[in-house]
């Protein structure tokens, strides 16, 4: 059974678009922690393509590409999204049902006029009735947004509050904090103008795709779909879940792809100017992002608590962190800036840019103590440590884990287990405890010698 | 447990069976007495709720003395509600007999609660109590949605309505409002409830003829239901009903701002809905152009050809009343000339030519690539400087090859070096069954280093503890080999017939050849069994084989006939004249006079029957279908191939139809590993699952793996290969045709497949019933945008279909355009034998208009 934790959001009135003096009033709903934070108060520039945009991260969110046979009959309560305010960025984050879907839209300074009162990150509140709103927005009229309200306006607005408490799975949290680590690791891979983008999702298949991966590369007309690996194609399964971006395809400048390199997940991002929208996708729908484990490595090896609070002191919303100013700054070899950012990005610390290749600062509006320790996985190759259940002989290694003991052997610089989740893997999500488990032993060696 | 023994009035009333007493007892009795009666009250349902599962539990029996009756149990329930809180109530699932006139003795502050939670189950009883008014009307959702199920007997709604007229005041209203979910929702009830029944459709309708409910509060409503872009399948129905509702162009012009909304939707049957009403207010002259077109731009992101040819007439009528919005009009235009449909193309294109301004004109230059080749000429008009014309690029096809000799050095499965990698990969094939090459290389690994396995036995404990966990034909199997080479006792063994009681004749050779190979291990002498396969795909190198036979190990038995036969059929196709030398130097045995014979053997030997498809009508009643099947002809008399047998008689027998367990794709490809130099009888049962289920009737995913198999380059494309291939390409399932795509263009590229073959093949099988020419026209299109040689592919193919037509099938039109476009593309005429067969075909509609265009 999968463990939820209990989120509250509450809102001191609805999120709404309502008609405006000039066009119209986009006021977003604010909620962190009890408080109900101001950040920005400005206008959309392009209203009709925002108005889009943020229909598509409700529609993610409420969206569920898998469902468990087990849950089939229990209705499942979308999280709402986030807004992250920093760095003269507004970004808007979503995370589907199923875990299986990440949104985030990004709004640079060109996409507005207006003010950040504030910088920081909160959840807000997105209503079906605000969606069918938006539906109305036309391009032609101005479209203003709030995120937070000023405590005076507050004090003069009246207004329902609204609660909402949705349960939120430990896998759903998991998958949405693993999804930076595998953004971390892609590349763009394939880039297609607007129209030929257009052209390629409108001969996506219409049906579910979920049992056959598919792969994209570029063909003599764009890009193409095909059945079997090619050099430089990137691997997608379920191409139902790319629907999410069709509304936004007649507008797109550009659409670029990212993988990391085993296939295990693709970015999907749209270019419009002055706003993106990134879509990512994991492996499978089943699968969620929540056991992938691609953190792990980083995580076990937290022993650089110096390297961690020097750069976390250096957190102020910034929209990109440049790991090498940060080493150069800190005096910290690159190599430990991007251990540290890796596990600043798996605590809901940092996010991860694409577009920009690198992370921005902004802190998800969870309970820090759910973050804590969520890999079962990393908890379990601890254990296996405090135990002294790991025994190294050179290129092998035996792991005892209760009364089996696991055979580990070293291939080309890293480790191989005989262990049912190695085995149906082979690594591609992430090491299983007792490879995690070998290797910090291995590290905690070379570093005492 | 001891004797249940009552301690007050109440509880001996309930044993007494008497919920009247109950209620007097439990309201003569003030609100703490009460409350002090709960516990007891709770502890007694905990006991007694034994009986809702086990009438006659012996501790129970024993416990209260006797069954417990069902006035009992209700004076129970009585007792719990009068000195119970809600959650007790919901606990003691209270008969809704009983709740209403509990209600009307005593009505505790929570009974609206209850009736919001409960209503969804005992919508009857919530809605008396609300007549009754002991409660006010449930707000939430479940209410709306249970009433908006009752409407699946319109009598029974009808007299809800009359026994509750209030549901008028707004309440019928708000279920036009909410989506509904899986199980009710008014698309859902008007479509499973039947006309018989009565639809809400019709009922709304007539509640607005009769003036009982407002037409502008329905109106409204149905657009706001509109603007949440529910599913289709729900936003469908309101759609429908803003359909029949015909409003008028007053109405729509109060709304006008909501309607150009709508165009912004994805959900089709709404954007068709808008651009109708947007029209209507455009032809009543209240719609001027300047408002109007930034709606139509939003509706430009359709996909769907019918909105395209609303949209047309919208921007030529928005054009004819305001000139002056022509270039804005052609802009919105030009947004359609990304959709695949050339006559459309076509129209736009004549409308930019009339209404484009030159900035415009300049921009077509974008969309060069993108536009049909029978309309380039037409764009190329339109641009002020015309682009260089592109001439097509000379790209033949490959000659035809014989497929990749299967013992290509690549294709050798490397051995595994030493005990930690077997262990290794023979972890990863308990979680990996489909890769049989796999299996193959773990085989004879743990055959050759038996001595070792034997000794390092506790190694593979957790690979042990593993195999008796899986359930997974091959792996389940492989599972089972460990363990007995292991020394330990066989597990449990799976069911081996299917539900028609047949046998799995194919399974049982694969248990018994692991059963053997286990005791080879078992025995700790190294040894090399002769079936396990030296190359991918299930071959055997025959220099290898002379090897193993003259190296088998003197202290082991003889390996059995069944072990001798499998090598044999595994053999590498070729000529071997250094093996077949060697051979007949030695002195002969049954099994070298066999293995000589097998290498003298051509390998384009004729086998000794064919395989043929057919498919049959059948009918029962009113219900008829086609089934397609494959068999040998002629049938042969005896068992001349034990696969080919086993097809021919138990169709499907081989890979365990009806046993789901052993429907993989790890059994496909072991199959097809027994005798990889003839797949034709595998790909025959293929061919026969693939046709069978071109319209996805049910999920079969394992049938992908027969089209993978075509995907080896060292597969002939045999006949059956061919069928597979057709049918992939015909196939609904979106996965399966995008592995036939691939297995089409890889084998072309290969030089195994000829266009013409698969072309030919087409053409005859859509003289019949099988194929649907729109789907393979997809699949086609797909083919050619994969691989610049895609083009000339697809042409061939086109070609020789046209050529093997013996009448035109519905909707040959899909096929001709594509045939049309790509010979344009590629300035390639029809060949004689397709233009002839072309001529006599009685085409209509849109392939009529194609066939002209065609034949020049």
């Amino acid at each position: 059974m999968t463990a939820a934790l209990a989120q509250s959001y509450h809102y001191l009135y609805a999120s709404a678009l309502a008609p405006a003096a000039a066009g119209s009033q986009l006021a977003l709903a604010s909620s962190s922690a009890g408080l109900h934070p101001h950040f920005f108060s400005g206008q959309f520039l392009q209203p009709r393509l925002v108005a889009e945009l943020l229909s598509t991260v409700h529609r993610t969110v409420a969206a569920r590409f898998y469902t468990p046979a087990n849950t089939l009959a229990k209705a499942i309560a979308a999280a709402d999204p986030i807004v992250t305010a920093g760095g003269g960025l507004l970004r808007f984050e979503g995370f589907s049902g199923c875990g299986s879907t990440h949104v985030r839209v990004d709004l640079l300074p060109a996409a507005y006029a207006g003010e950040f009162v504030g910088n920081g990150c909160t959840n807000v509140d997105f209503n079906a009735p605000m969606r069918a709103a938006l539906s109305r927005v036309r391009e032609d009229e101005a479209l203003f947004c709030e995120v937070g309200r000023s405590e005076l306006a507050l004090r003069s607005a009246g207004g329902e509050v609204v609660e909402k408490k949705v349960p939120l799975p430990t896998r759903w949290l998991r998958g949405l904090l693993e999804v930076q680590a595998y953004q971390a690791r892609m590349r763009c891979q394939l880039e297609a103008s607007g129209l030929q983008a257009l052209r390629f999702f409108r001969s996506l298949p219409k049906a579910s795709t979920s049992r056959t991966p598919l792969w994209i590369a570029a063909g003599p007309q764009g890009l193409s779909l095909g059945a079997t690996p090619r050099p430089g194609a990137v691997r997608c399964v379920d191409v139902q879940r790319l629907r999410l971006l069709e509304p936004l395809l007649a507008r797109a400048q550009a659409l670029r792809l990212y993988a990391d390199e085993a296939q295990q997940a693709s970015a999907w991002e749209l270019e419009f100017g002055s706003t993106r929208i990134t879509l990512t996708l994991s492996a499978e729908t089943w699968r969620g992002f929540s056991g992938e484990g691609q953190a792990l490595r980083a995580l076990i090896r937290a022993d650089d608590e110096a390297a961690l609070a020097a750069l976390r002191a250096q957190l102020r919303w910034q929209a990109q962190l440049d790991a090498t100013a940060l080493a150069v700054q800190l005096q910290l070899t690159p190599e430990r800036v991007n251990s540290a950012l890796q596990r600043l990005a798996n605590s809901g610390l940092v996010g991860f840019d694409l577009h920009a290749g690198s992370y921005f600062h902004r802190e998800l509006p969870l309970q820090r103590d759910w973050i804590a320790d969520f890999h079962p996985r990393l908890q379990a190759a601890r254990e296996l440590l405090a135990q002294q259940a790991v025994r190294l002989q050179g290129a092998l290694a035996e792991v005892r884990s209760g009364e089996t003991l696991y055979t580990l052997r070293r291939l080309a610089g890293s480790w191989r287990c005989t262990c049912p989740w190695f085995a149906k893997h082979q690594g591609e999500r992430g090491p299983c405890k007792h490879v995690l488990a070998a290797e910090a032993l291995e590290e905690q060696g070379e570093n005492a010698t | 447990m001891s004797v249940f023994s009552a301690e007050n009035d109440l509880e001996r009333a309930i044993q007494a069976g008497d919920p009247d007493s109950v209620c007097r007892l439990a309201l003569a009795l003030g609100e703490r007495e009460r409350e002090a009666l709960r516990p007891r009250l709770r502890l007694l349902h905990k006991r007694l709720e034994v009986r809702r599962w086990s009438p006659s539990d012996a501790e129970l029996l024993r416990w209260w003395g006797q069954p417990v009756t069902t006035s009992q149990a209700a004076a129970l329930q009585a007792g719990i509600y009068l000195c119970g809180n809600l959650k007790d109530v919901h606990a003691a699932h209270v008969r809704d007999d009983l709740l209403l006139p509990l209600a009307k003795a005593h009505r505790p502050a929570w009974v609206a609660e209850l009736a919001e939670e409960s209503v969804a189950w005992q919508f009857g009883t919530w809605q008396a109590f609300h007549l009754a008014g002991l409660c006010p009307r449930p707000q939430g959702e479940a209410y709306l949605l249970r009433l908006m199920a009752s409407a699946r007997w319109r009598k029974d709604l009808d007299a809800t309505l009359a026994a509750d007229p209030g549901l008028y005041d707004g309440t019928l209203l708000r279920l036009l409002e909410i989506e509904g979910n899986a199980d009710t929702s008014l698309a859902g009830v008007d479509k499973y409830s039947g006309s018989k029944l009565g639809t809400w459709t019709e009922f709304f309708l007539e509640q607005m003829q009769t003036g009982r409910i407002a037409r502008s509060d329905v109106l409204d409503r149905l657009l706001a239901a509109l603007e949440c872009d529910w599913p289709q399948f729900r936003s469908g129905w309101h759609s429908r009903l803003h359909g029949l509702m015909q409003p008028s162009v007053e109405e729509m012009a109060a709304r006008c701002a909501r309607y150009r909304g709508l165009c912004h939707s994805r959900i089709p049957p709404t954007v068709t809905l808008a651009l109708e009403a947007l029209g209507q207010l455009q032809q009543a002259g209240v719609l001027p152009a300047a408002e109007l077109l930034p709606a139509l731009r939003a509706a430009s992101a359709t996909a769907v050809k019918s909105h395209w040819e609303l949209l047309l007439r919208l921007l030529t009528e928005a054009v004819r009343q305001a000139p002056d919005q022509a270039a804005a009009a052609a802009q919105v235009a030009l947004q359609g000339l990304v959709l695949e449909a050339p006559p459309l193309q076509k129209k736009l294109l004549l409308f930019i030519k009339a209404h484009g301004d030159v900035e415009l004109r300049a921009g077509l230059a974008d969309y060069l690539a993108l536009i049909a080749p029978s309309n380039q000429a037409l764009l190329q008009s339109l641009l002020p400087q015309p682009a260089a014309p592109t001439a097509p690029v000379a790209l033949a096809l490959p000659p035809a090859r014989p497929p990749l000799s299967p013992l290509a050095p690549e294709r050798r499965l490397t051995p595994i070096a030493d005990l930690d990698e077997l262990l290794e990969r023979a972890a990863y094939l308990l979680e990996n069954e489909q890769d049989c090459d796999e299996l193959e290389r773990v085989i004879e690994a743990m055959t050759r280093l038996a001595p070792q396995v034997q000794e390092q036995a506790a190694r593979f404990k957790p690979l042990l503890k593993r195999a008796a966990k899986l359930k997974k034909a091959l792996a389940r199997d492989f599972g089972q080999f460990l363990v007995l080479a292991l020394g330990g006792a066989a597990l449990p063994s799976p069911n081996s017939w299917d539900y028609h009681c047949h046998t799995h004749s194919g399974h049982h050779l694969l248990v018994q050849r692991l059963a053997e190979l286990a005791a080879w291990v078992r025995s700790g002498i190294a040894c090399a069994p002769l079936a396990v396969a030296t190359h991918r795909g299930g071959f055997i190198d025959p220099a290898v084989l002379l090897q193993r036979q003259l190296d088998w190990p003197a202290a082991l038995p003889e390996p059995s006939e069944r072990e001798q036969r499998s090598a044999l059929q595994r053999l590498a196709p070729g000529p071997h004249p250094t093996v077949l030398a060697q051979l007949q130097a030695l002195p002969p045995t049954a099994f070298r006079l066999a293995f000589a014979a097998a290498l003298q053997q051509p390998p384009t030997a004729p086998r000794p029957y064919q395989w043929r498809f057919t498919s049959e009508t059948w009918q029962h009643g009113e219900q008829s279908g086609v089934h397609h099947r494959a068999f040998i002809e002629p049938e042969p008399k005896g068992a001349p191939n034990q696969l080919a047998w086993l097809a021919l008689h138990q169709p499907g027998a081989y890979f365990g139809e009806g046993y789901r367990e052993h429907q993989t794709e790890g059994m496909v490809f072991y199959a097809a590993s027994l005798q990889p130099a003839h797949l034709e009888d595998v790909l025959a049962e293929g061919a026969r699952r693939l046709s069978n289920n071109l319209d996805w009737w049910e999920a079969q995913w394992p049938n992908r793996a027969f089209l993978q198999l075509l995907l080896n380059p060292c597969t002939p494309m045999t006949p059956m290969a061919l069928h597979c291939l057709a049918f992939g390409l015909a196939g609904k399932e979106p996965g399966q045709t995008a592995v036939a795509v691939d297995a089409l263009l890889q084998a072309t590229l290969q030089g195994r497949l000829q266009p013409k073959a698969i072309g030919t093949l087409l053409g005859t099988l859509l003289n019949g019933p099988m194929l649907k020419p729109a789907r393979l026209a997809k699949a086609l299109a797909a083919a050619k945008r994969l691989d610049p040689l895609g083009p000339r592919l697809v042409l061939e193919v086109l070609q020789a279909l046209v050529a093997a037509l013996e009448s035109a099938p519905k909707d040959l039109g899909s096929l001709l355009e594509l045939l049309h476009e790509t010979g344009l593309e590629l300035q390639a005429p029809l060949p004689t034998p397709a233009l002839e067969r072309l001529t006599t075909l009685a085409c209509v509609g849109r392939a009529k208009a194609l066939q002209k265009q065609l034949l020049g």
